[in-house]
């Protein structure tokens, strides 16, 4: 019986290597879900921004009066996204129903409507893609730490009881290491709840905005439709 | 584009890390807060010497005193403070005589002041233990007194209830006035009373006695100079062996405030301390616990008599340590 308590060392690096293999587990889970995580927020951030500038400098040429032939020429060879996405799949559908002469416009309203829903659809589904880890991670994060903590509080209280030392000194770096596990899952909890709902909120908004500009061309092409056939 | 991400987000957390364990690498301890706490050195021979003072008591005393009605004959030489403990029964005879002319001057206070009414009060109590054996004249003595004396405060009160009725709302504390007074009196001289005046206390009980005749005991001494006991040499060992071997006992659980064990352990010891042979266990007790404290009480003469850490005790008086018996209790908390 070394009555002394042996020097533990306070270090980050010590109290992890000191943990019980199911705290250490917790903390390394932790630590990669808090990495996943700031991947997909700065990855989302970037997304979000781009598609925002995007949506500006399509909506200001859309409405400059340039003729809708010509900006589907100008597009159409691009990989697009968002607006520019509804746009041409719009044209691709209004294409096909005039062309070789085919009169297929008796329903081609409602197909341009279909494949204007199918394509925001698409698009708010990319948007939205990897937010759901963030929720979970927000959400169970803390558990996650809370159990590491249980666990290594109730190890280091088995061990208080073996050793029958109740002094501070004894106590003290088992609950340490512990808490370290809670540390770390609010370290990656807090962020990620954080971002989910401000994420969230401007995939709401840029998909309405979608969906206006979705209303707006296909009453546009309603319009140009009732004009050829009438 | 999910590897910018992902890299960005690895690379930062790489170096939070390295930051927090290069950071965080020894906690800072806290400063040592050091308590002082007074101690005073005593030898042995003064410890032993120690009074044991009155928990309860606040007094400190410059001599410490122990509550005692009677002054130890052997000692202490007669002192003239004695014979004004009233209590003592023998003594106090000579000085109530002189006392009765002192009641008089109080009557002509009375017409002016009230404060008189007190003072014959008190000299009525010793009188009456006097009439146990003093002759029956003190009797009439207080009692003219205090006829006279509950006569004046009700002529004053008189005067001044003409104005306080009229000025103060109050009317009770002016009708009791008269009513106390009177009645104080009443049981002093009241001669069916008399007999509860009297010292009933055993005339052969044994005071308490001290060297100093005291109402009180100490609380404690603000100076250390107790009355020095007599210190025997053996008393002395016997104090270091328990001091020494308390410090290796570790009681059972469970044992705490269990004062009435009591193992009694015999044990042989070298010139050196050493134990020789077998501590041997002298009592008994039909306890459950007892089994569990005697052996604790053997390993603690174990351990403490071992060649690596020998019981210290001066090696002159080795005949009175050879062959050592104690008492192991539980030492009050």
């Amino acid at each position: 019986m070394e009555a002394a308590a042996p020097v533990i060392d306070m270090s980050l690096w010590g109290l992890f290597m000191q943990a019980h293999f199911v705290v250490k587990f917790v903390m390394v889970g932790l630590i990669l879900s808090s990495v996943w995580c700031w991947a997909i927020i700065i990855d989302k951030y970037m997304l979000y921004a781009r598609t925002r500038r995007n949506m500006d400098r399509f909506e200001k040429v859309f409405w400059s009066g340039q003729s809708l032939e010509e900006l589907y020429r100008n597009l159409a060879p691009r990989q697009t996204t968002s607006m520019p996405a509804l746009f041409i799949a719009a044209m691709r559908e209004w294409k096909r129903s005039f062309e070789g002469g085919s009169k297929a416009v008796a329903s081609l309203q409602m197909r341009i409507e279909k494949v204007l829903d199918v394509t925001i659809q698409r698009e708010i589904e990319r948007l939205e893609g990897r937010l759901l880890v963030l929720a979970t991670v927000g959400s169970a994060g803390p558990f996650i730490g809370l159990f590491g903590t249980v666990w290594g509080i109730m190890t280091s209280f088995q061990s208080i009881a073996a050793s029958k030392n109740t002094s501070l000194a004894v106590v003290a770096p088992g609950i340490a290491e512990a808490l370290f596990a809670t540390a770390i899952g609010l370290f990656a909890a807090i962020p990620a709840t954080i971002f989910y709902n401000k994420f969230s909120a401007e995939v709401a908004k840029q998909a309405s905005r979608l969906e206006g500009f979705a209303d707006e061309f296909s009453a546009i092409l309603s319009r140009q439709i009732d004009e050829r056939t009438g | 584009m999910p590897n910018t991400g992902t890299v960005v987000s690895s690379v930062a957390h790489v170096a939070v890390l390295a930051y927090a364990v290069v950071g965080f690498s020894s906690a800072k301890p806290y400063e040592p807060t050091m308590e002082s706490v007074a101690v005073e050195v005593l030898t042995p021979s003064e410890f032993d010497a120690l009074t044991k003072g009155d928990r309860n008591s606040k007094k400190v005393a410059d001599t410490p005193k122990v509550a005692a009605k009677k002054v130890e004959p052997v000692e202490a030489e007669p002192k003239p403070a004695l014979p004004e403990k009233k209590e003592n029964v023998e003594a106090t005879q000579p000085p109530p005589e002189p006392k009765p002319p002192e009641p008089a001057p109080p009557e002509p206070k009375k017409a002016e002041a009230p404060p008189p009414p007190p003072e014959p009060k008190p000299e009525p109590k010793p009188e009456p233990p006097k009439q146990a054996e003093a002759p029956p004249p003190p009797e009439p003595k207080p009692a003219p007194k205090q006829a006279e004396a509950p006569k004046p405060p009700e002529k004053k009160p008189e005067p001044k209830k003409e104005d306080p009725i009229q000025k103060v709302l109050d009317r009770k504390p002016e009708p009791k006035k008269p009513e106390r007074k009177p009645e104080k009196p009443q049981p002093k001289f009241d001669p069916t009373k008399i007999a509860s005046l009297i010292d009933k206390r055993d005339p052969g009980r044994t005071p308490q006695a001290a060297a100093q005749a005291s109402d009180v005991t100490t609380a404690g001494v603000s100076r250390g100079t107790a009355s020095q006991l007599q210190l025997t040499r053996s008393s002395m060992l016997g104090n270091m062996i328990r001091e020494q071997l308390y410090n290796c006992w570790n009681p059972p659980v469970g044992t705490e405030g269990m004062r009435d064990l009591m193992a009694t352990i015999e044990f042989n010891l070298t010139q050196q301390g050493v134990l020789v042979g077998q501590p041997r266990l002298q009592s008994s007790s039909s306890n459950p616990a007892f089994q569990a404290f005697a052996d604790s009480a053997m390993r603690a003469v174990h351990s403490c008599t071992q060649t690596s850490r020998p019981l210290r005790l001066p090696p002159e008086d080795y005949n009175l340590w050879q062959n050592v018996t104690l008492d192991f209790i539980l030492p009050e908390t």
